[in-house]
């Protein structure tokens, strides 16, 4: 049998699963809102956690990570290690308080929460602006991914556009259909394929070399740098430690703190993700990229990003090496199905129902939710299949603009009483640009990354105008803050 | 705040230094010191992670039992 048609058999049962699964969860589906966006808020510790990590984790870990470890090797290990154990630390700071205030007052996204908090409108309308431009490129990058990894496995045998169409098509329907039931069923079930591929892999790859003694034997010999932290300049190092252990505050997360059935699912969440986040997804991807280095040598660049593909081809037996770009399929599906979900709710709730105080019934919410799922992922669809060079940047930088813009706003609602709504939108504005400028006009001033510059800058607006302009109204102190005094 | 949440929070600001003086290079940075066959470097790390681990640990053990019952009964309020 040809490459092109293990490949296809490989990826098509794959995608048959994950399709039989979106339908079970159109079955289980009312046509609420809640429902639809946030499962009736009923997700136990399997799903939760499944769902996190499967979110979190996506194309990038799969590829990029890897080829990360390739060319810093520990330095990016350390990196990686930390914002993997920093994100499940911040679910303690936020999760709790947003879960208690969200079934509490029937919240849905960030820009609700904050809007009734802050009493405004338009605060979350800008936010749910900010949502978006962070989350376009993001999901783009994983279609591309998807049609990029299928191309260069096939070697051309399957064309670019035949990926991106596959992923697009089976992640519509079942996002379409079955909202989050879909999403974190499939997300549980993607989130054990690649997590069990990735340290299949690696184990391989350690044992080709001949062991983890004579791996890290060689490494010292031949590139001792690749064990040697610091490689990379401290401003960077803290920087990505920051945007990617503030994960959280990305709108298809923060969501997620909002489904728990019960808190202590959050809590047992927050420990178990600790150990799948920290170890059994840092670990895999270091040493597999450095075993590569070895096994794979003379990579260099963005064709690092091509290691863990590079590998399975050189060293695994065909059906096999096609499991493991199923594997990266399912990395970036279990990311971009939630991403285009929560972006329908951005745009719908966010920037129309809210502002607009609509008051619409929950099966015609429903409807146009499932409309706007269908007309963002074809542009998202038409976006990846232009294949814009700079995607990867513009969705880090996508990514740092709306983490420094969402963190003080929520900090005030949760922690801290007397800042209101100019602080929150000083806050947002300043961050959200000195995270655009410190990337594109003034590329990382002192070496330090544009998540960081956001951070501080916001930070000192928020507290300044929280000082000096009126707090949030009297009811919302009490609403919110009143409530958590007695916890 | 209570004991037990300081802590939590302590160990983890501790957590974070420790973690960041490797980031920075100032610390286990001698790739050719090996204690019990791994480089010091990576045996850093890995304790790291282990730290992070606890950290997380102690907040559900030690912490967050007495916040949820609290939380229920905030809940059953109305």
């Amino acid at each position: 049998m040809d490459l092109v048609s293990i490949v296809l058999i490989v990826i098509g049962s794959y995608l048959a699963i994950m399709l039989a699964i979106g339908y079970w969860g159109y079955k289980k589906t009312k046509a609420t809102p809640e429902d639809y966006y946030l499962a009736n808020r009923t997700l136990g510790i399997l799903t939760l956690s499944m769902t996190f990590i499967a979110t979190y984790a996506s194309m990038w870990t799969f590829l990029g990570a890897v080829g990360g470890n390739y060319r810093l090797g520990l330095t990016f290990a350390s990196m990686m290690m930390m914002w993997n154990l920093l994100w499940p630390m911040m679910l303690w700071l936020f999760g709790p308080r947003v879960w208690l205030v969200g079934k509490k007052y029937g919240y849905i996204t960030y820009s609700e929460l904050i809007n009734d908090y802050y009493g405004t409108s338009l605060l979350g309308a800008l936010a749910a602006v900010i949502g978006v431009i962070a989350l376009v490129p993001y999901i783009s990058v994983q279609l591309m991914g998807a049609g990029i990894a299928l191309e260069s496995f096939t070697k051309g045998g399957i064309p670019y556009i035949w990926g991106v169409s596959l992923m697009f098509i089976v992640m519509v329907i079942y996002v379409l259909i079955g909202g989050l039931r879909s999403v974190v069923w499939t997300d549980v079930l993607q989130g054990i394929f690649f997590l069990t591929v990735m340290l299949g892999l690696s184990l391989y790859a350690v044992h080709l070399v001949g062991g983890f003694g004579s791996l890290f034997t060689k490494i010292v010999v031949e590139n001792p740098d690749l064990l040697t932290p610091g490689k990379q300049g401290f401003g960077i190092w803290i920087g990505y430690v920051l945007t990617w252990g503030n994960a959280i505050l990305l709108p298809h997360m923060f969501q997620r703190l909002l489904v728990a059935k019960r808190l202590e699912t959050l809590g047992k969440s927050a420990a178990s993700l600790s150990i799948l986040s920290g170890w059994v997804q840092t670990i895999p991807v270091f040493l597999l990229g450095i075993s590569a280095t070895i096994l794979v040598p003379g990579l260099t660049g963005k064709a690092t990003d091509a290691a863990t593909i590079e590998f399975a081809t050189r060293y695994l037996p065909l059906w096999l090496a096609a499991t493991v770009v199923a594997g990266a399929f399912a990395a970036g599906m279990s990311t971009l199905d939630s991403q285009l979900l929560t972006s329908s709710s951005l745009l719908l709730r966010d920037l129309y129902v809210n502002p607009l105080k609509k008051k619409l019934p929950p099966e015609k919410e429903t409807f146009y939710a499932r409309l706007l799922v269908l007309i963002l992922g074809i542009i998202i669809m038409i976006f990846a299949l232009s294949r814009p060079g700079l995607i990867v940047p513009i969705s880090t930088a996508g990514t740092a603009i709306a983490i420094s813009s969402y963190f003080f706003p929520l900090i005030g609602a949760l922690y801290w009483p007397r800042a209101g709504k100019v602080a929150a939108y000083g806050s947002i504005v300043v961050a959200a640009v000195t995270a655009i400028v410190t990337w594109i006009v003034l590329p990382f001033p002192l070496g330090i990354y544009n998540v960081l510059w956001g951070l501080i800058l916001g930070g000192i607006t928020y507290v300044i105008l929280g000082l000096i302009a009126p707090p949030p109204p009297k009811e919302s102190i009490d609403k919110f803050h009143g409530l958590f005094k007695k916890l | 705040m209570n004991n037990r949440a300081l802590i939590v929070i302590v160990s983890t600001i501790l957590w974070f230094i420790a973690f960041a003086l490797q980031g920075a290079g100032l610390v286990a940075s001698d790739p050719h010191v090996f204690v019990g066959g791994i480089p010091l470097p990576v045996l850093y790390t890995l304790i790291m992670g282990l730290w992070g681990v606890v950290n997380s640990l102690l907040a559900y053990f030690i912490w967050a039992p007495g916040f949820y019952e609290r939380a229920y009964k905030l809940l059953e309020e109305e």
